[in-house]
């Protein structure tokens, strides 16, 4: 088991994946609320106390730029800055892992790690690394 | 005194294009993994800029220089490469292009007092 005591936020807009994202991390250890979108998980975030949230990108089927998994990560960047934030995705591009994982000019990403759903497999290890970071 | 850059990469016409858009700064130019170390190990440098061939490179710098700012440049931009740099510390991740002040307006945010020199 991993520390019980972090706090993550899973947010997907697919039951499936809030399943199973949820339950990998559930088995890991972790203390786990699920959001089916940014409205949803910022009412989470307003209401109680998170470590971690773990975002899909594309939040919404008419969301057809797949971003909204980042304008939730910079909400959350600028109004809860000590809650890590991994984004997760199905539509990877180079312009979208840029705007994710490119630092500032201060060095600053706009989250700590970014994951194709291909990869999901490496998801608890990623969560484990980011904790202690 | 002038921002030094260590470029790690073997392509005669980047290494000359760069030192030429790049030609307020002190160039030094490593064509390989070993190289690249041996100028890490002896030097300072304000700022690494690497082709996406020597990621290898990045995983060490990111061990033992990690105050080592760092940039990667491909010839052909892939989410898969961009994201393995990014993850090992990367600054920017860019595609080569040859045009005038192309390769400064990518590292200009990156390098500490580009104006300068």
């Amino acid at each position: 088991m991993t520390n019980t005591r972090h706090k993550i936020l899973v947010v997907d807009d697919l039951p499936d994946w809030r399943a199973t994202l949820g339950g990998l991390l559930e088995d890991a250890g972790y203390d786990v609320q699920v959001a089916e979108s940014s409205i949803a998980a910022l009412t989470l975030l307003k209401t109680d106390h998170f470590d971690l949230a773990v975002l899909d990108m594309r939040l919404d089927e008419t969301d057809e730029s797949n971003i909204e998994g980042l304008d939730l990560a910079a909400e959350i960047k600028e109004h809860w800055p000590a809650i890590k934030v991994i984004i997760i995705t199905a539509y990877s591009t180079t312009d979208t892992t840029r705007r994710a994982m490119e630092p500032d000019a201060q060095g600053r990403r706009l989250v700590a790690n970014y994951i194709p759903k291909t990869q999901t497999e490496e998801l608890v290890n990623i969560v484990q690394e980011v904790l202690v970071q | 005194m002038k921002s030094r850059i260590l470029i790690i990469d073997d392509e005669p016409r980047w290494i000359e294009f760069a030192k030429s858009d790049l030609n307020k700064f002190e160039i030094v130019v490593a064509p390989d993994t070993k190289a690249a170390l041996a100028e890490l190990e002896a030097d300072q440098f304000d700022l690494v800029i690497a082709s996406s061939r020597r990621l290898d490179v990045l995983e060490i710098i990111a061990q033992k220089y990690s105050d080592r700012r760092v940039v990667v440049t491909t010839v052909q931009p892939t989410t898969q490469e961009a994201l393995a740099a990014y993850r090992l510390g990367a600054r920017r991740y860019f595609a080569k292009s040859f045009g005038h002040q192309d390769l400064f307006e990518h590292i200009k945010e990156v390098i500490p007092a580009a104006g300068a020199g």
